[in-house]
């Protein structure tokens, strides 16, 4: 909600705080363990890539120095997220290959699956391809979690 | 594309760094299936490289991004604009079974 009753710059979603989107991204990834220790893996690591995508808007706002996310960044394509973070340009660096591998997996992921997946049944899950999403977010060394916990 | 050549020629270019790329793993081409997808508002291109061999898919990842790199020195940013994706697959049909080409892309297997 827009703060004070003064509306934010056009620019600016009045609706989407960078307090909200922090409270969005954490509540998901609580929500998604519940859903793994309950053993709904697939719905669980479904959850996890929405609170990446939520977690990119927050970072936007941050390095941005935003109260309001833009609303250039109201989409959920991940690779168009990220360049809004300024730290597109590491996912391409050579030296970061196993970061950016970590990166392809969640964004094909987030494109051709996200949207598939609720129709599926939890039978139908690879144990193996879940295990490669998880480990995309997870790898303490080059995960996308732990490359966004670095903040530069 | 905003890179300025046709994206056929682009495309192309592409599958053949990734086939210089499998050759140089000494595997034949049809032990691999390259498949991929053009996203049209965002440019993008999401590639998916499956082989039933065993391979090692982090290694070949950094290996296809950096022949893709060497393919086009005149287009340093190109690489931002790929997804990709490699795989072991049991079959290598599976590749393009599960392909999947959404309501805003275009199939490029083909030209790949």
């Amino acid at each position: 909600m827009s703060q004070g009753g003064i509306k934010p710059h056009a620019s600016l979603l009045p609706d989407t705080t960078r307090a909200d989107l922090e409270r969005a991204w954490r509540d998901r990834e609580s929500e998604a363990a519940l859903l793994s220790a309950g053993g709904y893996h697939a719905m669980a690591v479904s959850l996890r890539v929405y609170a990446l995508e939520i977690q990119l808007k927050w970072h936007v706002c941050l390095h941005l120095d935003l109260e309001y996310l833009p609303r250039a960044c109201k989409t959920h394509d991940l690779g168009d997220l990220v360049i809004f973070t300024g730290r597109s340009r590491e996912l391409d660096d050579p030296k970061n290959g196993n970061l950016r591998s970590n990166w392809d997996i969640l964004a094909a992921f987030s494109k051709m699956r996200l949207n598939e997946i609720r129709y599926q049944s939890s039978a139908s899950f690879d144990a193996a391809k879940l295990a490669e999403l998880s480990d995309a977010l997870d790898d303490p060394a080059n995960g996308v979690l732990a490359w966004l916990s670095r903040r530069p | 594309m905003a890179v300025e050549t046709p994206l056929r020629i682009v495309t192309q270019r592409i599958g053949d760094a990734i086939r210089s790329f499998v050759a140089g793993e000494g595997l034949d081409r049809d032990e691999v299936a390259i498949v991929g997808t053009l996203d049209e508002p965002t440019e993008r291109i999401y590639l998916v490289v499956g082989s039933y061999r065993k391979i090692d898919e982090r290694r070949w990842h950094s290996g296809i991004m950096n022949a893709i790199r060497k393919e086009f020195p005149d287009a340093p940013g190109l690489t931002s604009r790929l997804v990709l994706v490699v795989r072991n697959v049991s079959r290598i049909e599976q590749v393009y079974r599960e392909m999947i080409v959404g309501d805003d892309e275009v199939d490029i297997t083909e030209m790949l």
